[in-house]
C-alpha cells in the first residue's frame, strides 16, 4: 500500500457494539485524502456502521457504544470536547433513500447554509446555485427553485440531497448506497458526479454494486462479519486480491 | 367424513352469528348516538314551534255593563285626562291626555305627579295605555299605529321613572286596546282594523297576529282579556264575547333573547342576563345564552393558555430528546393523571387553590414573569462556566440544575413578592386592583385556568407526543447530518412539520376544557358574566346543567333552554374533535407521502 499518501481520515482499533451485538471489531484504516474509497461487502457486515462512525451518526441509534479512535486530520473527533454538530458539518452523509426535507429545492439546498447563518439573500442564491450546479442539477430543477422538493424524481431527489450535503463544504462527503435506489441512468449521473466532486472532498462509498466500486473507486476496503479484510488500491484489489475472501465475494462465490 | 362436515358447517354458522352480533352492536353505538341527538332535538323543538291560535265560537252575553277605566281628574294637574292605567296591585297609576301629555303618580301621593312630560313628541294620538303585569312597564298604543314600551328605572336619587325603552314596529291603524297577559310579559293588541297581536316584552315583533273580521270602531268593543292561564283571549264587545285558543308555552324564548342583548324591566340598558329563577313570583326569566357561551370559552381559552405550552413542551422533551424506554414511563405516568377524577382537582382548586392564589397573586404575577426570564439568564451563564462543571452536569443531569435553579427562583420570588406587596401597595396588590377597577374573585378563570389545565395537559400530551414521534426520522437524520443541532433539528424539521398535529391536540384538548364540568362547577363561583377578566369568575354550559337541570321544571321554557345549551355543547365539542380528526388524517397521510 502506498503510504506517501496523507491520509484524511484515520481508524484505529475501532469497535462498535449495537446493544450486546458486535458490528465492528478492531477496524484499522486510513482513508486517503481527495480520493474515493469504497467500502464493499456482504449485507450486515457493518461497512454502513463503519461509515456513520465517520461523523457519529451511529449514536442517534440507541443502545451504541463505540471503542477506539477516528481521526479527522489527526484529532480524535470521538474526543468528549469534539462538537458533534460541527463535526457533521465538516463531514457530510448522505443516505441510500434520498430524504429531502418538505420544503422548496432552494430551502433545501439552503438549510444547511442556514444553520451556518447566513443569512443575505444574494450570498445564499450564489451558494445555492453553485451547489446545484456541482450536483449536476441545476439544469434540470432551476425553474423550478421554488416548487416542493418531495415532487422531483428519485434520481434527481438524490442528487438534491448531494448538493445539500456539499453546500456547507463539508471536507469529507460519506455516501451510503447513494445509488441503489436508482435507475441506471440516475446511477450514472451520480458516478459521474463523483469524480467531478473527488477534486475538492475526500469521498468514501458503500456500496453493493461491484462495478460501480471498481469504475468510481481509487481504494476499496472489503469488510466481512464485521472485521476489514482486505484494504487496497482499487485496481489491485479487483484484478490481484490478497485475501481469498475477496476473492470469492469480487467474483461472485458468496455475498 | 360426514362428521368433518358437520364440523365446517357448525362453524361457519358461528362466524356468521358472531359477525351479526359484531357487526349489530358497531350499528347499536351509531343509533344510540342518533337517538341522543333525536332526544335533545325534541326536546328543544317546542321552542321552535309559531304561536298558533284559533278562534272559539263567540258566546253572547247578557247585557252588562263594562266599566272602562275612567281618568278621574288628577289633583293638582291641569290637563284633562283621557286614559287612565292602573298596575295589578294598584301601586302604580298613569294617567294621560289623549295628546299624550302624562302624569305618573304612585298610591302613596296624593297629588301631584312623580313624573309629568310628553309620551311621544310627534303629533298623534294616545289610543290606549296599559301596564303589564309585574307592575315594571307600560305600553302605550296611538291612533297611527305605534306602540311604545316604557320601564319603570330609577334614577341617580333612586325615584323611579318612566323611560322609553322601545318603539314597536307600528301598525297599520290605531291600537284601540292593550291587553297584558297573566303572570307573564306578553301582551296582545287590538287595532281599528280588527287586528290581533301578541307580543313578548323582551321581542320586538308579534309573536301571533290574527285578522279578527271584527271591524269594530272604537266603541263596539268593549275590552280585550286574558284568560288567568293566558291560554284564551276574549274580545269583549258590548254583547257578544270573542274566543281566540292560543299556544304560546315559550314565549320568553326565541333567537333573540338567547343571543342578542335584550332591555329587561328594572335594567336600565340593555345586557345579557342569564338568571332563570328568583324568589318572587312576577319574576321575569333571562335565558341569554351569551354569558355561559363566553364562560365556557373564557375557562377553556384560559385553560389552554396553562395547558397548552405545558404540554406541548413536554412533549417536545419526551418525543424527540428521550430514549424509547424513559419515554415510555414519562408517558405512561402524564396518561395517568388523565385517570385522575376531576372532582378532586376541583375540590383541590376550590379549597386550597384560589385562597392560595388569592394571597400570593403578586407573587404568582412576578413569577409568570420571572421564570423564563430566570431560565434565559441560566442559559447565558451556561457557557461561562468552568467546563469541568458543564462535564459534570452533561447526559441528563442538566435537566436536575435547572430544577433546583427554577425551584430557588420561585422560591425568591414568593418570598420576595410578600414584602414588595407591603412595600409597593399602601393596602395590599387586591385593594390597587380594586382601585384600578379590576375587580378580583377568589375562585377566578385564574384558578380555573390552572386547575383544569391540569386536567387537559395529558389529552394534548398524548397527541402531541404521537405527531412528533411520527415525523419520519430520516428527515430529523438529515438534518442532524447537516450540522443541525438536535434543538435545531427540532425547531426546523419537526416542529414545522407536526404544527397540524400540535393543533389538533390542542383542538382536542380545547374539546375537552369546553366539555369539563366538576372543576368549573367547583371552582368557578359560577357567577353568568359576560367577560374575559382573568380575576373573575364564570358560569359555563356545563356548570350550569349541572346545577340547574335538576331544579327545572320538566317542560318549562327553562328546561327546553338547558336542553339548547346541551346542544351548544355538543356541537362544540364535536366541532373541536372533528376538526382535529380531520387534521390527524391529513397529516398521516402527509407523513406518508415523504
Amino acid at each position: 500500500m502506498n503510504m506517501e499518501i496523507v491520509a484524511k481520515l484515520d481508524v484505529q482499533d475501532l469497535s462498535v457494539k449495537f446493544a450486546d451485538k458486535t458490528v465492528l471489531q478492531r477496524i484499522n484504516l486510513r482513508i486517503p485524502e481527495h480520493k474515493i474509497t469504497a467500502f464493499i461487502g456482504p449485507s450486515g457486515c457493518g461497512k454502513s456502521s463503519l461509515l456513520r462512525s465517520f461523523n457519529r451518526m451511529n449514536e442517534l441509534l440507541e443502545d451504541t457504544t463505540t471503542t477506539g479512535r477516528v481521526l479527522l486530520d489527526g484529532k480524535n473527533v470521538y474526543q468528549p470536547d469534539v462538537e458533534v454538530a460541527e463535526l457533521r458539518r465538516r463531514v457530510g452523509i448522505v443516505f441510500q433513500k434520498p430524504n429531502p426535507f418538505p420544503h422548496s429545492v432552494y430551502e433545501n439546498v439552503a438549510f444547511g447554509l442556514r444553520l451556518q447563518g447566513i443569512k443575505q439573500e444574494r450570498k445564499l442564491d450564489e451558494l445555492v446555485e453553485s451547489a446545484l450546479k456541482k450536483a449536476a442539477l441545476w439544469n434540470e430543477v432551476r425553474d423550478r427553485l421554488h416548487a416542493s422538493a418531495v415532487n422531483l424524481s428519485g434520481g434527481q431527489q438524490q442528487r438534491l440531497v448531494i448538493a445539500r450535503a456539499i453546500a456547507i463544504e463539508p471536507e469529507v462527503l460519506l455516501l451510503d448506497e447513494p445509488a441503489s435506489a436508482l435507475d441506471p441512468i440516475s446511477t450514472l449521473k451520480i458516478e459521474e458526479l463523483m469524480y467531478d466532486l473527488k477534486q475538492h472532498y475526500t469521498i468514501v462509498i458503500v456500496t453493493h454494486n461491484m462495478q460501480q466500486a471498481a469504475r468510481v473507486s481509487d481504494f476499496t476496503a472489503f469488510l466481512n462479519m464485521g472485521q476489514l479484510i482486505e484494504f487496497d488500491e482499487t485496481n489491485k484489489m479487483f484484478t490481484d486480491p490478497s485475501q481469498r475472501a475477496t476473492e470469492d465475494y469480487i467474483t461472485g462465490r458468496f455475498g | 367424513m360426514s362428521k368433518s362436515l358437520l364440523l365446517q358447517r357448525r362453524r361457519r354458522w358461528y362466524n356468521r352469528l358472531f359477525k351479526a352480533l359484531i357487526g349489530l352492536s358497531g350499528v347499536s353505538v351509531l343509533l344510540m348516538l342518533a337517538a341522543l341527538f333525536i332526544y335533545l332535538f325534541s326536546e328543544v323543538v317546542p321552542l321552535l314551534r309559531p304561536v298558533t291560535g284559533e278562534p272559539l265560537a263567540p258566546l253572547s252575553l247578557p247585557e252588562q255593563v263594562v266599566t272602562p277605566d275612567v281618568a278621574g281628574n288628577r289633583l293638582g294637574w291641569p290637563v284633562t285626562p283621557a286614559l287612565y292605567a292602573i298596575s295589578v296591585s294598584g301601586y302604580y297609576q298613569l294617567v294621560a291626555s289623549s295628546e299624550g301629555q302624562a302624569c305618573f303618580y304612585t298610591r302613596q301621593q296624593v297629588s301631584g305627579c312623580q313624573q309629568q312630560w310628553w309620551l311621544t313628541e310627534s303629533v298623534d294620538t294616545l289610543t290606549s295605555i296599559s301596564w303589564l303585569s309585574a307592575e315594571q312597564a307600560l305600553l302605550a298604543g296611538y291612533k297611527s299605529g305605534r306602540l311604545q314600551q316604557w320601564f319603570l328605572v330609577p334614577d341617580n336619587s333612586g325615584i323611579v321613572k318612566l323611560q322609553l325603552v322601545r318603539e314597536l314596529p307600528a301598525q297599520s291603524s290605531a291600537i284601540l286596546h292593550i291587553a297584558p297577559e297573566q303572570n307573564r310579559r306578553g301582551f296582545a293588541t287590538l287595532n281599528a282594523a280588527g287586528q290581533l297581536a301578541l307580543y313578548y316584552s323582551a321581542a320586538g315583533r308579534p309573536l301571533w297576529q290574527r285578522a279578527t273580521g271584527l271591524t269594530a270602531d272604537e266603541t263596539d268593543i268593549k275590552a280585550v282579556e286574558f284568560s288567568a292561564d293566558n291560554k284564551l283571549l276574549s274580545v269583549y264587545s258590548a254583547n257578544q264575547q270573542y274566543r281566540f285558543t292560543l299556544d304560546n308555552p315559550h314565549p320568553e324564548v326565541n333567537w333573540q333573547t338567547l343571543w342578542h342583548s335584550v332591555w329587561y324591566e328594572g335594567f336600565s340598558q340593555p345586557d345579557y342576563v342569564w338568571q332563570t329563577s328568583s324568589a318572587s313570583d312576577d319574576y321575569q326569566p333571562k335565558f341569554s345564552l351569551i354569558p355561559l357561551t363566553i364562560g365556557t370559552l373564557k375557562a377553556a381559552f384560559y385553560a389552554m393558555l396553562f395547558a397548552a405550552p405545558l404540554a406541548i413542551m413536554a412533549a417536545i422533551y419526551t418525543a424527540c430528546f428521550l430514549p424509547a424506554g424513559p419515554r415510555q414511563r414519562i408517558k405512561a405516568l402524564i396518561e395517568l393523571m388523565a385517570a385522575f377524577p376531576t372532582v378532586i382537582l376541583g375540590f383541590i382548586a376550590a379549597v386550597w387553590l384560589a385562597p392560595v392564589i388569592e394571597s400570593n397573586l403578586l407573587g404568582l404575577l412576578l413569577w409568570v414573569l420571572v421564570l423564563p426570564l430566570s431560565v434565559l439568564a441560566l442559559a447565558a451563564v451556561w457557557p461561562r462556566l468552568p467546563s469541568s462543571w458543564q462535564h459534570r452536569c452533561s447526559g441528563g443531569s442538566e435537566v436536575i440544575v435547572l430544577m433546583v435553579w427554577l425551584m430557588v427562583v420561585s422560591g425568591i420570588v414568593f418570598f420576595a413578592a410578600q414584602y414588595l406587596d407591603s412595600w409597593l401597595f399602601t393596602d395590599g396588590f387586591r385593594f390597587y386592583l380594586d382601585k384600578l377597577g379590576v375587580y378580583y374573585e377568589q375562585r377566578n378563570a385564574l384558578v380555573i385556568g390552572i386547575a383544569m389545565g391540569f386536567a387537559v395537559v395529558p389529552g394534548i400530551f398524548a397527541i402531541a407526543d404521537d405527531v412528533l414521534h411520527q415525523v419520519p426520522p430520516q428527515l430529523t437524520r438529515g438534518a442532524l447530518a447537516l450540522g443541525a443541532t438536535p434543538w435545531q433539528a427540532v425547531i426546523r424539521i419537526s416542529l414545522p412539520l407536526a404544527a397540524p398535529g400540535l393543533i389538533a391536540a390542542c383542538l382536542v384538548g380545547f374539546g375537552r376544557a369546553m366539555g369539563e364540568t366538576m372543576i368549573i362547577l367547583m371552582a368557578t363561583g359560577n357567577s353568568p358574566i359576560t367577560n374575559f377578566n382573568l380575576f373573575e369568575g364564570l358560569r359555563s354550559l356545563t356548570a350550569t346543567l349541572a346545577i340547574e337541570l335538576p331544579e327545572a321544571t320538566v317542560g318549562s321554557s327553562h328546561f327546553r333552554v338547558l336542553f339548547v345549551a346541551a346542544l351548544l355543547l355538543l356541537l362544540f365539542t364535536f366541532l373541536a374533535n372533528t376538526a382535529a380528526e380531520i387534521v390527524r388524517q391529513r397529516l398521516r397521510k402527509k407523513y406518508q407521502r415523504l
